[in-house]
Parts: C-alpha cells; structure tokens; sequence
C-alpha cells in the first residue's frame, strides 16, 4: 500500500515535470516571435493613425503564418470568411439572383444576366439595366463590392434598387426581397437544329447536377453534336468535375492525384456515357477542375479542343476545418491526366488555336455570337465532324 | 496521513511551477495561441505538397499581422524590401527599369514603361516588348507568384528574360540596380506647358520653377499638371511645388500622432497662369495633398484621385528588417479628411476603348491618342 502510493506520487510528478518541460520548449520557440511582434505593435501604437482591431491583427497572424510558406492557393480562412466559402461552394446562395458586370466605359455597374426564377426577376429587373441606387445610396462602378454585398447575403430581407434601362431611357424603382436560390453555373441552348451549347462557368456542388439536365435537354432537342464551353471557368470541386468526365467517357481511369508521400488515389469512370460528338472551347483562364475535365477528355480523343492553351493549374487543395470555425486550406497533392501528364506550369494545348482580338476581349461580356471567333471556330469544326 | 501530505506536497509544487512557467514564458501571449499555431505548423510540414521553408513562416507572421490593418501605407518589410523601401522613399527605385503589365489573356507580360539609364534602357528594351520568359520560368498567371517574385528580385541577382519582339525572341540578361528617376517630363505643345510627373524627390519643385522660368510663364498660355499614376509620401516637396502657385495661405493639413495636426503653408509670390490637372485613379497619397492645394487654382481633369488620405514613413528595426507605417492623415485647408472616394474632377473623362486597346496592343498611349491631354489643351486653348 505504502509502495504502491510513492509510485503513484512519483508518476505523476513525472507527467506534470515533463508537461513543464514540453510547453517550455514550445513556448521558447515563440518568444523571439513574440518580441517582434511587439516591436511592431509599438510602431503602430506610436505612429499609425487609422483604426486598429486586435481580433483581426490576430487572424492576420495565422493568415500571414499560412501565406508565408509561398504558394498562392494555401490560405488560411478566418470563421467569417470560411462560412462564405462553404456558400459559395454549396451552389446556394442568398440574394436577389443577379450576375453583374462593371463596364469601364462610363464606370457603372451593369446587369449581365438575371437568373430564372429568381427574386430580381419577378419584379421585373431585366438583363443591360444599369445599377444607379442601392438602399438609398447613389452607386458607379467604385462601389461594385459594396453592391455585391447588398443584393446578396445571408439574411432573407429587402432591397431597394433604382436601375436605369437603356432600352427605355429611364429609371425604376424596384423593391427585392432576397430568397434562396440555386447558382446555374450550367448554360444550355441550342446553337441551331443540330448543335447544343453547354457552358459551365464554376464547378460547385450542384454544378453535376445542371449537368446533366443539360445533357437531358439536347438529347430532347435531338442535339448531334455539342460544344463544351469551358472558357474562363476558374475550377472548383474535382470531385465534381470527375463526375461530368464520368458522364462522358467510357470506362477508365478520368484522373489521378499523388501526395507528397508518393500515396496515389486513381479516379474511375463508369461503362455508362454520352457519345455525342463533342468540341471544348478552353483559353487561358480555363484552369483547374477545367484543366481535369479537358485532360481527360483529350487523353481519351473524346473532343477536339478550340481556343486557347489553358491556365495550368495541377495542384489540388484541400480544406480542413479548425475547432473554432477557422479553416486552412493546402495545396496538398498534385493531380494526372489519364495519360499521366501534370499540367502546372503548362497547361493544355488546343487542337486548333483561335485568340479574340483586343477589342473583343475587352467587351467579352457583351459579346454577340456571331462575332466570337473562337465559338464560330467551333461549330465550324463539330460540323466538318458530323459530316464525316 | 504522512504519504498524504507528501503527495499533496509535490503537486502543489508542480502546480505553482506550472502558473510560473506560463506567467513567463507568454504560453498565452497578447497576440496569438501558441497551440493553434503550433497546430498550423504539424499540418503543413506533414501536408503540405513542396517543401517548407520555416523562416517563410515567421517572416509570413509578420506581414499577415500588419497586412490585417488592411492600410495600403502600412506593411512589414524584410531585409531586402527594406533596402528597397529606402530607395523608393526618396523618389528612386532598385531594379532593372521595367514597368510591366499583363497582357489582356494573361499569358505574356507587356513592357509599358522603360525608365531612363536604367539596365533595361541601356541594353535597348524598348515599350511594348513582351516578355515570355524569366530565368525559363513561362510568364503566365499560373506562374504568377514566381513570376512575381522574379520581378521583384529583391536579392538583386542577375534574371534572363526571354523577349518577343515583332516576331523575333531575344535573351536579355539584366541586373537590377539603382535607378535615379527623372522627377517630370516637360514639353511645350501649342503655347502649353505640359508637365507629365513621374516621381518627386527633393528639389522637383526648383527644377520644374527652373522650367518654367525657362519658357517663360508670360509666353504660356497655361500650364498642365498631369498626375496621373503618380504616388509620393515626400509631403514637404509637395508642399513646395503647391507653393510655386498659391499665394500666401494654408496648402493643406496633415493629421500626425506625434505632432497633431501640422500646417502646410505657402508665401507670397505665384505663377498666374491658367492650370489644368489630369488626375485618375492611380494619383494618390502625397499627390492627392497637392491636388487639394491647387483645386481652387485650376481645374481638374479625368477621373476621381485614388483616396489615398495616408502618408506613409519607414522605420528600421535593429535586426535589419523594417515596416513602413501610414503616420499622416491628410485634409483640405479647411481640415476636411481626403475621403476614399478620393478628389472629384471638375470634369470626369473617361478613357476611349481605342486607349484601352492601345495599352493592351502596344504598352501605351502616344500624346496624340491621349484623349485627357487632348481636352485639356482644348480647354486651355480656348480660355
């Protein structure tokens, strides 16, 4: 009994000693930081005249901590922007269901295009109207980011909005309540009788999903060949972008991903798919799960590539989540083509090459049809195609 | 009983060294979690796809903790920007004298400026070069960061740039070094002197009083400031300049901690001629100060001024390193703070799209495609 007690008084001395000694370690490693730091808060407390706001010098520390490694994809998210991060990435957003666009031509802000179903569109806001007031405030072009904010959000309330119409040569007033509503990051059309069109902008949660209502209605519209608009897409989910390959190539591998480890992880595509002849327009900012999609599809000869070399981006990130609702995000493994390629640093090649010209680049929002070069490239080479 | 107290002894000796221990060492330090950092750094170096470099790290903390001010004039400077940071603070720069822009698909850079006696005008790089490569690394936005970094070159090595010019490439090799700015260029177009700024320094306000005694301000029928993308934190200089056409007054004002509100003020004795001054978003800090001076005197042309109210200085820190701090809030005469928004012109000019395509197409706009200039003759002209 005696015995049995030092022992246990002297194991846990021992634990306690040794956590001492393990924080000493730890914190010793800190203190030169910590001195530095405080230097600079002293500068600051001495000559800086804006406004200081401690929470945020602190996340600015892990932030800085993150992005000081030098690579442009690995961040660190504070909880704010982590919760609009998962939003964004959901597909579901609350807002009133606007695109805008800012035309440098006389600095206003411009609506692109307004999303079916959505608020904006049931009072009657139509595409080219100008944003000239939000809440009560006279707006231009400076102030894009402040309108972004208020015509989306999290909370489901009203906006008052005065748009100027072109068109029409006058102003409305509208009143918009925000709702919840699925981001189409899927375009369809029919380009004629025979050619569909389908542009994905953004890879999100739900972007597999438009997909594939998109394949539904141009087999509907007895499509015989499409163009996949890739163009300007910046990426996002790969799982998602896996699954559109998946929707259109026989079975195989679609892409790989390595870790620094050397630990591989193969992606397979089904026996099912859609062999509708098929024409990708990419250019220089088709990047990333873009780069995924348009990989396969080349190493597979499913499409003739249109355009321009794309971004090439290889990497991969991926996001872990912290207890206190901050997050990181790491660019953590690269990724292969089917035939084993990494693209980072090079991109992917098109088949045949077609750049706008400045001008045309300049007002790629407003661009008609008929004068995209690289589109009417396009349907040029799907129907030398079908003809065969 | 006995064993007892020895053991309740122990812990409290464990217990009080503990509350010691972290009271000293800042576990819990004003600034950040130790843990969570400590948390971040396991992650990445278990993680993470290339290599770490822990110094990046800690440099990294260091600018992430200023960079959260979200100040443009407030940021930490490593050992090489500081070097940097000293030379541009008095209206030089270090490099190679190149002043390059994306090309509008991102996939080259442009050349748009090519400064004087500077290593890449000795070696005849010319505006409107486009630069595919640096030290084989491609110049695309993929690249961005190292592309980026190349350019900077803060440790001033020795960079090959690979050139497309025309359709010939060429492989120039330069050295970054330091460039002596010319404060402005002057030239008279049609009984107009038109004076384009590209930096201040001390003494650019005798200078441009030499130039302008040299034309003769009576044989003028009016003088063009032209201040677009010009930025300075040489607030005395500006003062001086604003003194060449003010009459005895207050310029402007400039809001410090260490010493409150300090005036700037002018003397007697002032040019009379007609001003104009072209301004956009791109004129800022010190510039801004002088626009304030002068908007009463002339009139202003083009678009809002950046609303840059701060005035930034550079402190040295013993280990070599250093920050640059916004210290000055500027105001009007009347002690209204510069608003972000920045200066309205009196007349708002926009740039054509044929400009756009020009900067795109060939680095610049030549002085007959430059519609502000245009207007601002035209006014002149007709007044």
């Amino acid at each position: 009994m005696k015995r049995k007690s030092i022992f246990r008084s002297a194991a846990i001395s021992l634990i306690l000693i040794s956590t001492i000694l393990f924080t000493t370690a730890f914190a010793d490693k800190y203190q030169g930081i910590v001195r530095k730091l405080s230097m600079l808060e002293t500068v600051l407390n001495e000559y800086y005249v804006g406004d200081v706001d401690t929470y945020k010098l602190q996340e600015g520390i892990y932030k800085g901590f993150v992005s000081g490694i030098g690579d442009a994809y690995s961040t660190y998210y504070t909880q704010q922007e982590y919760d609009a991060f998962k939003e964004e990435t959901s597909g579901i957003y609350t807002g009133i269901g606007i695109r805008m666009y800012l035309e440098s031509e006389d600095n206003s802000i411009v609506i692109k295009e307004v999303f079916d179903g959505s608020p904006a569109q049931k009072v009657g806001i139509l595409p080219n109207d100008k944003i000239i007031k939000v809440a009560g405030k006279n707006v231009s072009g400076n102030d894009y980011t402040l309108v972004t904010q208020l015509v989306t959000g999290t909370k489901e309330e009203d906006v008052s909005i005065i748009v100027y119409r072109p068109s029409a040569n006058s102003t409305y007033e509208f009143n918009v309540t925000k709702e919840s509503i699925a981001y189409p990051t899927v375009y369809f059309k029919m380009l004629d009788d025979e050619v569909a069109y389908i542009q994905i902008t953004k890879f999100e949660e739900l972007t597999h999903d438009q997909f594939k209502e998109a394949l539904d209605k141009s087999k509907k519209q007895k499509a015989k060949g499409m163009v996949l608009d890739l163009r300007n897409n910046p990426g996002g989910l790969l799982r998602i972008a896996k699954e559109i390959v998946d929707e259109l190539i026989p079975e195989g591998i679609i892409v790989s991903t390595k870790d620094k480890n050397g630990k591989s992880v193969e992606y397979y595509a089904d026996n099912k798919y859609n062999d509708i002849p098929l024409v990708v327009l990419i250019n220089g900012s088709s990047a990333s799960a873009s780069e995924v999609v348009a990989g396969a599809l080349k190493d597979y000869n499913r499409a003739k590539f249109v355009g321009e070399t794309s971004f090439g981006k290889g990497i991969v990130q991926t996001i872990i989540p912290l207890s206190d609702g901050s997050a990181i995000k790491l660019t953590t493994s690269q990724y292969f083509t089917p035939s084993g390629v990494c693209i980072q640093g090079i991109g992917i090649e098109p088949d045949v090459k077609v750049s706008l010209s400045t001008d045309k680049l300049l007002r790629m929002h407003q661009l008609k049809e008929t004068e995209d070069d690289q589109l009417q490239t396009a349907i040029k080479v799907l129907k030398e195609d079908l003809a065969e | 009983m006995k064993r007892k107290k020895i053991f309740i002894g122990v812990m409290l000796v464990c217990l009080i060294g503990t509350i010691i221990f972290f009271k000293e060492k800042d576990l819990f330090n004003g600034y950040f979690s130790t843990v969570k950092l400590q948390f971040l750094l396991n992650y990445i170096s278990d993680n993470y796809l290339y290599d770490v470099d822990e110094k990046l790290g800690e440099e990294g903390i260091y600018t992430g903790y200023l960079e959260a001010l979200q100040s443009k004039g407030t940021y930490y400077l490593n050992k090489n920007q500081l070097k940097t940071a000293k030379i541009r603070a008095e209206g030089n720069e270090f490099g190679v004298g190149l002043k390059l822009m994306w090309g509008i698909d991102e996939q080259f850079l442009i050349v748009v400026e090519v400064a004087n006696n500077s290593p890449a005008s000795k070696v005849g790089m010319r505006v409107g070069d486009c630069i595919i490569k640096i030290n084989d690394v491609q110049a695309i936005s993929a690249n961005g960061e190292k592309i980026i970094e190349l350019i900077n070159n803060e440790a001033g090595e020795s960079i090959q740039y690979e050139i497309k010019r025309d359709q010939a490439l060429l492989n120039i090799q330069l050295t970054p070094e330091e460039i002596v700015l010319e404060d402005f260029k002057e030239e008279v177009i049609e009984d107009i002197l038109y004076i384009k700024f590209n930096t201040v320094k001390e003494g650019t306000s005798s200078k441009l009083d030499t130039v302008i005694k040299q034309v003769g301000p009576e044989n003028c029928k009016g003088i063009i400031l032209d201040l677009r993308d010009v930025t300075t934190d040489n607030i005395k200089e500006i003062n001086k300049i604003s003194d060449l056409f003010l009459d005895e007054g207050t310029a402007f004002k400039v809001q410090t901690k260490q010493e409150g509100v300090v005036l700037y003020t002018t003397k007697e004795g002032a040019y009379t001629m007609n001003m104009i001054l072209l301004t956009n978003q791109q004129t800022k800090g010190g510039m801004e100060a002088l626009v304030l001076a002068l908007k009463e005197r002339g009139q202003i042309l083009g678009g809002n001024t950046g609303g840059d109210a701060y005035l930034s200085q550079i402190i040295t820190f013993e280990d070599g390193t250093g920050m640059s701090v916004a210290s000055g809030k500027i105001s009007d005469r009347y002690g209204e703070v510069l608003s972000e928004k920045g200066i309205e012109p009196d007349v708002r000019l926009y740039i054509s799209e044929q400009e756009r395509i020009a900067i795109f197409e060939k680095g610049y706009i030549s002085k007959e495609e430059d519609s502000y200039l245009r207007e601002a003759i035209k006014r002149l002209k007709s007044l």
